[in-house]
């Protein structure tokens, strides 16, 4: 596969992100919008595409309009958005998805400027990682019956069993926790930026699904990220593009690689999924970036640091931001890649790498401050 | 691939490819905590069964302890898979 034209990030802009809060998710979304129109220098009649992913993550989602999800329709009508060519709402579906999406409806020359949004809202009620009904649906009914989706149980189980296979204690999955922290102090939306972590309480934080404990969990949030996409002949003058050279699916990974052109010794930086911490280390291996069951010594070892052979994560994940379910990796990414990342900013802006998703279900974006 | 497919009983016999200990209310009408073990089946390993645990015997156990696998109908006439019994090395 082939790029035709290029694509670039045009815009980014991103809401509060906080534990709880008055205003709806509406609200929300509108302040990250707005504010990837600003940061586009494209106004919002100009906005001819649109692409969500509505999905709330929590356990015990009510998936609720307007309440915990946001959909095209009351997006566009919120923001006014007159003369959408083209809108859509991915079904289960991450970040990086959205930019390929988006990507596809300007090359065939359908949009001039999609406008992506993903939003989360953490409902007031019981703990968003329990489920409360006592009744399944769909392929819920085959997975609920054993808790097998509470509490993010099926990685917990593949995290044990990375565990024994390399020898990797609780302790060493500390590092990982810690490295979002120390990032995160450098993010000013992160819900834990200026909350360092010891290792004594790491270890003695309740625990979750073993060998995952609290910590290890992100933190469910109300907050919005979006982004404006257009061709590259498009990009409007005063905004800053990241070009996007390269997409891969879950079934096909490592076309983000043959598409950009680029090795995974290219990739200067990368923003990988953490919904839990053991996640880390699974496409840092099977890319190769380390050794197969290396990964928790890379961490260790400081190469994920923003001084690191690879730094990962670098505002904080959303183990150290908040549980964005991956726009927040994006954004970072783009933010690093046009220089826009400020006190956190990177001496090498990109290739840089972003992959959404569980282990068995991601997709990848390469972002560059150069077309190929 | 076919299509060409019919119904065949499988022993029940599996290994145990993890487990988690969940110590939040993960099922509804069961206190925590419960084990949830994911076992391959031994007449195929690609097929992963997730059951709960009831009887702890996974609690501890080696990845790749053997298991065997029974049904338990609840009041519903509903059936689910079970851990029967489990290898007791590595507790």
């Amino acid at each position: 596969m082939r790029r035709s034209q290029s694509v670039v990030i045009a815009g980014f802009g991103a809401s509060e992100i906080t534990r709880r809060s008055e205003r709806g998710i509406t609200a929300f979304s509108l302040d990250a919008a707005l504010a990837a129109l600003a940061d586009a220098k494209v106004d919002r009649s100009q906005i001819d595409g649109y692409v969500g992913a509505p999905f709330s993550t929590n356990a015990d989602a009510r998936h609720a309009e307007g309440g915990d999800e946001i959909s095209l329709k009351t997006a566009a009508n919120a923001l006014g958005l007159k003369s959408l060519a083209y809108g859509v709402d991915l079904y289960r579906r991450y970040a990086t998805d959205m930019v390929v999406s988006a990507a596809h409806a300007l090359v065939a020359g359908t949009c001039r400027y999609v406008l992506g949004l993903r939003a989360l809202y953490n409902l007031p009620g019981p703990p968003p990682a329990v489920p409360s009904a006592a009744v399944a649906y769909g392929g819920e009914q085959f997975t609920r019956p054993f808790g097998y989706m509470a509490a993010g149980a099926r990685f917990a189980t593949r995290a044990r069993c990375y565990m024994e296979r390399h020898g990797v204690t609780r302790g060493d999955l500390f590092e990982v926790v810690a490295l979002s922290r120390r990032h995160a102090a450098l993010n000013p939306s992160a819900v834990w930026r200026d909350r360092p972590l010891t290792r004594e309480a790491y270890l003695e934080a309740p625990m979750i699904a073993s060998p995952h404990s609290l910590f290890d969990c992100d933190m469910p949030v109300c907050g919005a990220a979006a982004f404006v996409m257009c061709l590259e002949r498009d990009l409007p003058a005063g905004a800053t593009g990241a070009h996007v050279v390269g997409w891969g699916g879950f079934a096909t990974p490592s076309n983000v690689f043959e598409m950009s052109g680029l090795g995974r010794q290219d990739v200067v930086h990368c923003q990988l999924y953490d919904g839990f911490s053991s996640m880390v280390y699974e496409w840092l291996e099977t890319f190769g970036f380390c050794e197969e069951g290396g990964a928790w010594k890379f961490i260790r070892d400081g190469h994920g640091d923003r001084d690191g052979r690879l730094p990962i994560n670098t505002f904080g994940g959303s183990l150290g931001e908040g549980r964005l379910h991956g726009i927040g990796h994006l954004r970072e990414a783009y933010l690093q890649v046009t220089g826009k990342a400020g006190e956190r900013q990177l001496q090498r802006a990109g290739p840089a790498l972003v992959q959404v998703g569980p282990f068995d279900d991601s997709s990848f974006v390469m972002l560059r401050p150069e077309a190929a | 691939m076919s299509t060409d497919l019919t119904w065949t009983d499988v022993s029940g016999r599996a290994t145990l490819r993890g487990w988690t200990q969940i110590f939040i209310p993960a099922v509804p009408g069961r206190e925590a905590p419960i084990t949830v073990a994911e076992c391959a089946l031994a007449e195929d390993p690609r097929s992963i069964l997730v059951v709960l645990d009831e009887s702890g015997a996974t609690n501890g156990a080696a990845i790749g302890a053997p298991v065997a696998i029974g049904f338990r109908r609840d009041d519903n006439g509903w059936s689910y898979p079970e851990i029967v019994k489990a290898s007791a090395a590595s507790r």
